[in-house]
């Protein structure tokens, strides 16, 4: 795999855990719904989608 | 995290509406609330615990007694209002009919309010309540306060901020288990989706192999058929010689001339019959021919006369002819003829028997006449016969010279007609073979596109379990990386406790001890701290005021550690927040030298002191350090006194004063209308 590849993936990786981290973070502030599992499945299916097709 | 204000309501020893105001800015931040014993302390320090968290410290007596007993309803309350990082939340517990419970609001500049959800988790946040026995500290209650190490584990990485790293572990394990869930289900459907490609790949090859075959059949039905037309053109040449049609004619022609003669004699019997029938009549026809002439004769010539005996006897009777009425000659001549012809005259038997013979011949001539009839009807019938049969035998004569005509052909005849028929059975068999191979080909090549359109569909579906094993590989990736990253932390904020607790042991202690974490059963280290001496052995620590100053060292290490991260937003960690401490008769049990320890330990580590004090501690060390270090005593934003008053009266009791800042000032205030504890602010002279 390319450098960038490489990059890309830890940048998308380190992106996601800090997406579900503040989310929960949100939760647990207050600030979440009874949506939140479903807000964290889409925050994970978003990063998800800009993983580059070929591994 | 600063607490701003409390309000109790006939909570337990405070009766109606009490509220205290604390320093809680940057500058000044110290509240000194001077209490003797038995004003209300303990009870104070009980409405954070209850409002925080819904319990009593544990060596509170009588924990149910929520509502002051001379309140004059059912209700009770504790607010507290805190700040957070700039943001106010109102945290409310009031028990009303004794039912519980629990609100919080976050509160905005202009002091509206706005609900918090879930206020357990928002507290879980800022004070732990694993945690709380440190945060919300009864120096008198001190024991060892660690109860359940795993607690104190969890409430540390409560502390440490990672719960929300550690939910998002769980959110991001969670979905990698519901990504497996579907790559197993996208496997299934995958396998599915290779078993009808096989499926269809049998269903091409039989197709492809029955088009092979229909174009075989249709070859072999177009030779057939030319072989058909070709032993037809053959078969009707030569079928002019089948032999074996005009011996079927001449014998069906034999048949019928046999039928003709037998129908000729049959004829010629019932001819003869006829002579049997009417022979006796033919043969009297001559006499009855001859009686008919005689009758005739006898009419015309008088015999049998026409003289009628009747009138002739009258006659003679009478002598007088009765026809012409002229009488007798007297001679008797005519007498006498007349008597000789009464002879011959007609009498009735003679009529009758005249009669009875003209019958007779009336009978023999029809029976002639019928006899007449029979026989030229039997002649014409043999006559036609002997025609017909004369026709057939011409007509056998013919089929006989055209037998005679084909004689010798009749094996090209056989052989012509074998071949026809065998052709005209091939060519239908060839026919209705094609018909077959038809038929079935377009059952396979509905079977195929139905298959097609199956996959077509399932490919549609199937999520590529290429790009899900992917996903699923990232995930993992993110699992390990967070749970690296929740483990640094942990650990890395486990040696900043450590190292931190042992500088203070150095710096405050004279012993040669060292600060470690209890090992578990496995030999792991917890978060339970221990004085170990220099061999590793755990010190037991005997005195109030070891066991005091090794969760003071703690406690403040955690509230170091908070603050060493309160600026860590975009990390894993939620910012530090810097808990206050609330520590109520932390020196009781120490001499002046650990009190100034302990309060040189608090002062210098809290953000936010609300102290709790009786004014002997007060004067007796902690007072010295507020003087000794003028950063401390410009903290010191608010002094209160707790008060306390009794219905009774004074008598025979002594004086229950405080002492401090040059003032005396008496808590205890006798017969008042209520007992109740109350609390009263002093103004403090710089």
């Amino acid at each position: 795999m390319s450098k960038k590849k490489t990059d890309e993936i830890e940048n998308l990786r380190d992106s996601l855990i800090l997406e579900v981290v503040k989310e929960e973070r949100n939760k647990l502030l207050n600030q979440a719904n009874k949506n939140h599992h479903k807000k964290i499945g889409s925050i994970i299916d978003k990063i998800l989608k800009k993983l580059p097709n070929e591994n | 995290m600063r607490i701003k204000s409390l309000e109790a309501y006939n909570f337990r020893g405070f009766l109606g509406e009490h509220t205290i105001e604390f320093a809680s800015d940057d500058n000044k931040n110290v509240t000194l609330i001077l209490a003797e014993n038995e004003v209300g302390k303990s009870t104070l320090l009980n409405a954070f615990v209850w409002c925080f968290y819904g319990k009593m410290t544990e060596d509170t007596d009588r924990k149910n007694e929520l509502i002051h007993d001379e309140a004059n309803n059912t209700r009770a309350h504790v607010q507290i209002e805190i700040e957070e990082d700039g943001q106010a939340y109102l945290f409310k517990r009031q028990v009303v009919d004794s039912k519980e419970s629990f609100k919080a609001w976050e509160v905005d500049d202009i002091g509206d309010i706005k609900p918090i959800h879930f206020p357990d988790s928002l507290i879980k946040t800022f004070l732990p309540p694993a945690l709380s026995d440190y945060f919300l500290f009864n120096g008198e209650g001190l024991k060892d306060i660690i109860k359940d190490p795993y607690a104190l584990e969890k409430s540390i990485r409560d502390i440490q901020g990672l719960t929300a790293a550690e939910a998002a572990l769980e959110s991001i394990t969670k979905h990698k288990i519901a990504l497996n869930a579907e790559s197993n289900r996208a496997n299934v459907k995958n396998k599915k989706l290779d078993e009808k490609r096989e499926e269809l790949k049998d269903k091409i090859s039989i197709y492809e192999t029955l088009q092979d075959n229909l174009k075989k059949a249709k070859e072999k039905q177009k030779i057939s058929e030319e072989a058909f037309k070709k032993a037809k053109e053959l078969w009707d040449e030569v079928k002019s010689f089948d032999a074996k049609k005009l011996k079927n004619e001449e014998s069906k022609s034999l048949n019928i001339i046999k039928g003709f003669d037998a129908d000729i004699k049959n004829l010629e019997n019932d001819r003869r019959s006829l002579i049997a029938n009417y022979g006796i009549d033919i043969m009297g026809f001559p006499f009855v021919a001859d009686a008919k002439n005689h009758l005739s004769d006898a009419s015309e010539k008088g015999y049998p006369s026409q003289y009628h005996k009747q009138i002739i006897e009258d006659s003679l009777e009478e002598n007088e002819c009765k026809l012409c009425e002229r009488p007798f000659d007297k001679n008797g001549s005519i007498k006498n003829l007349l008597n000789t012809k009464i002879a011959i005259a007609v009498d009735d038997d003679l009529q009758d028997r005249i009669h009875k013979t003209r019958a007779s011949i009336r009978e023999v001539e029809n029976s002639i006449e019928t006899f007449s009839d029979e026989l030229n009807d039997i002649d014409n019938k043999i006559a036609l016969k002997i025609k017909q049969k004369s026709d057939e035998a011409d007509e056998l004569s013919a089929t006989q010279a055209a037998i005679k005509k084909i004689a010798g052909k009749d094996a090209e005849v056989k052989k012509a007609e074998k071949n026809y028929n065998q052709c005209f059975s091939d060519q239908r068999n060839a026919t209705k073979n094609v018909g077959t191979i038809e038929a079935n080909l377009e059952s396979v090549e509905y079977e195929k596109n139905k298959l097609d359109g199956e996959i077509t569909r399932a490919e549609a579906e199937a999520n590529p379990a290429s790009s899900l094993v992917n996903e699923i590989s990232f995930l993992d990736d993110c699992i390990k990386s967070l749970e690296k990253l929740i483990a640094d932390q942990e650990e890395s904020g486990r040696n900043f406790i450590f190292n931190d607790m042992n500088e203070s042991l150095k710096r405050h202690s004279k012993g040669n001890h060292q600060f470690g974490f209890e090992k578990d059963d496995q030999g792991n280290d917890t978060y339970n701290p221990v004085i170990l001496k220099s061999d590793g052995k755990t010190v037991k620590l005997s005195t109030g005021a070891k066991k005091l100053k090794k969760n003071l060292f703690f406690i403040t290490s955690l509230i170091k550690h908070s603050k060493m991260r309160s600026n860590a937003s975009g990390t894993i960690q939620i910012p530090g927040t810097i808990a206050p401490l609330v520590v109520d008769a932390p020196f009781s049990d120490l001499d002046e030298f650990n009190i100034q320890i302990a309060a040189r330990v608090l002062l210098e580590s809290s953000d936010q002191l609300i102290v709790m004090i009786s004014s002997s501690s007060f004067n007796g060390g902690f007072l010295n350090v507020l003087n000794e270090e003028k950063k401390f005593k410009n903290r010191l934003g608010k002094v209160f006194i707790l008060k306390k008053r009794f219905k009774g009266s004074k008598s025979g009791k002594s004086a229950l004063e405080v002492n401090a800042f040059g003032k005396k000032i008496e808590t205890a205030i006798y017969e008042s209308k209520n007992e109740t504890s109350e609390i009263e602010e002093i103004e403090v002279g710089r």
